[in-house]
């Protein structure tokens, strides 16, 4: 009897980068965070018996769109894994800490471009992760209104009450996306966690590990559906 | 675990007979988010049961208790079992209580003890994450309470959540009591494809109302409570049917019924999966089964075997528009909620 349904799940990741130069003594761990971390949510999801159909990882690199330049952002396409798994971890390693000028960085310009990209969504059960590192805070979206540079990025919103409802918005699929925080206690990381849905936050210092019990957490926040 | 509970009382008076049994899967050995299900028969004249499937992506958060350090929602299962249970015991004996008094007098003990174990327990485990997914203690919980008439049963239907009740009968086959409590409502059918996030979840923290509804049922009938675990994993409605009567068929006892649907669902459920089943008015094994013998090889010749034969979209979908008028026949259209 065919009793079987089809529950592969198609997962796509987006590891978000800070590359500033403050993040030089934490990059090498936070690296190897978002190398590990996609062998972790298989066999999280593999413990519970979910059959994951297809994983793609994708990086966003970012610096300081108000004084890095071309450097501000660099972006990857998505890597289709196990296949590419060679190529995703070189460009990982590659990611080189430079630049950044003052501590806010330009992390909510980032958070906007990653819910920009082009997320697979043809898969009834999916998972669209972003996953975020950095320690420092970010630049207010406003501050785009005055002097805004030229390379700064086409479309993205001009307010975080903008970016808020971009989260929200059905671009992402509700059931299907979860945004993992490594932050400091500090604008907007704090703000988000507050009201963002679906959204956890590990206030620490980039590249700091989470203790055994909140990474399983984590997972657990993850692979599960909301419902269960 | 696989658990056998039968009446002794009524057996004299076959209309009456009641027997339940009911098993807990779970997924990854003693970490299952799905309490013990209820299965108790006060005598010949009620009986109750129910399941309750811990949230595991909004517990997820780690709490004490007696078993030790677990989730949220393994804690909140069973706080949540052990609460109705309580109630159920103490209110089972008052027959002309409206399933609205039920629900917001049961709503009232779940979110009390709730808080209490919270305060008693939540803060073992601390965490440093943060989190609006987070709830304190979730649970889903789905109960019947049935009383034996003459040639009917009078069932109450107690609910929060995506947990559901059903009855199975000779003559309609199963059928859906309770109305799922999701985001993104759908047919049971559309609910297989879908992974919709439930819209009214019982926890320590957040506002929960239990639904109440009754329905009279023509006996002898089966009514049983499962969590999706076990409803969640199958092809079509059609097929979670068929495996409760292909397992029926095959066994000669309550006991071996549900360990044969146990193993069945284990093969294939990718969570937890509890059921209970409460058998009214077979005193006999062997009848109850008999009974079923025209039932099943219908089910095999209209749906079963078709799709095995032409199995696709769209076949699917036929058929289901086929078979989804009786088996909705049941749901409520009008649902008493008490909110906290």
């Amino acid at each position: 009897m065919q009793e079987l349904q089809q529950q592969a799940y198609g997962v796509d990741i987006l590891q978000i980068m800070d590359a500033t130069s403050s993040m030089a003594p934490v990059i090498d761990v936070a690296k190897q965070q978002a190398i590990g971390f996609y062998p972790k949510l298989l066999a999280a999801l593999g413990a519970k018996g979910k059959t994951v159909g297809r994983v793609r990882v994708g990086v966003l690199v970012y610096r300081d769109v108000y004084c890095d330049g071309d450097r501000a952002f660099e972006q990857s396409a998505f890597f289709e894994l196990p296949a590419q798994q060679a190529e995703y971890e070189a460009y990982v390693r590659q990611i080189e800490p430079l630049g950044g000028g003052d501590e806010p960085e330009s992390g909510l310009e980032a958070v906007g471009i990653a819910l920009k990209a082009p997320w697979a969504t043809n898969i009834a059960k999916q998972r669209h992760i972003v996953v975020l590192h950095t320690d420092a805070s970010a630049h207010p979206l406003e501050k785009a209104q005055g002097a805004r540079p030229a390379n700064y990025p086409a479309g993205l919103p001009t307010s975080f009450s903008g970016l808020t409802d971009l989260w929200s918005s059905q671009n992402l699929n509700r059931e299907s996306k979860r945004l993992l925080l490594f932050a400091p206690d500090a604008y907007p990381w704090t703000d988000i966690a507050t009201h963002w849905e679906n959204t956890v936050h590990y206030p620490s210092r980039a590249g700091e590990g989470l203790s055994e019990v909140d990474a399983e957490t984590m997972l657990d926040a993850i692979v599960h559906s909301i419902k269960n | 675990m696989t658990t056998t509970t039968t009446s002794s009382a009524g057996a004299r008076m076959d209309r009456r007979a009641l027997a339940a049994c009911s098993f807990n899967e779970a997924k990854i050995p003693d970490k299952g988010e799905d309490a013990d299900p209820l299965a108790h028969i006060e005598d010949d004249k009620v009986a109750f049961l129910g399941v309750f499937d811990g949230l595991g992506g909004s517990g997820c958060l780690r709490c004490g208790g007696a078993d030790g350090v677990h989730t949220s929602a393994y804690y909140g299962a069973r706080v949540a079992r052990a609460s109705t249970e309580a109630f159920l015991r103490r209110t089972a004996a008052f027959a002309d209580v409206t399933p609205d008094a039920l629900a917001a007098v049961l709503t009232e003990h779940l979110a009390e003890d709730l808080r209490a174990y919270d305060a008693r327990w939540g803060a073992v485990a601390s965490s440093a994450l943060r989190s609006t997914l987070f709830r304190r203690l979730p649970t889903t919980a789905a109960v019947a309470i049935v009383r034996p008439r003459r040639d009917t049963a009078r069932v109450q239907l107690l609910w929060a959540g995506d947990s559901r009740c059903y009855t199975l009968s000779p003559s309609r086959g199963l059928q859906q009591l309770t109305v799922d409590h999701l985001r993104s409502p759908g047919d049971a059918f559309a609910s297989l494809a879908g992974d919709s996030s439930i819209s009214n979840c019982i926890s320590a923290d957040e506002a929960f109302h239990i639904a109440g509804v009754e329905v009279e049922l023509p006996t002898p009938c089966v009514v049983l409570a499962a969590t999706d675990g076990c409803f969640g994993y199958v092809l079509t409605p059609m097929h979670f049917e068929a495996l409760l009567l292909d397992a029926l068929m095959n066994t000669r006892s309550i006991a071996r019924w549900l360990e044969d649907v146990r193993r069945r669902i284990a093969a294939i459920a990718a969570d937890d999966a509890s059921l209970t089943a409460l058998t009214v008015g077979w005193s006999r094994h062997g009848a109850l089964r008999r009974a079923f013998v025209e039932r099943a090889r219908f089910l095999n010749e209209t749906y079963i075997a078709p799709l095995a034969a032409v199995d696709g979209a769209a076949a699917r979908v036929e058929l289901w528009r086929h078979y989804a008028p009786t088996y909705e026949a049941l749901l409520p259209t009008e649902v008493v909620c008490t909110t906290r």
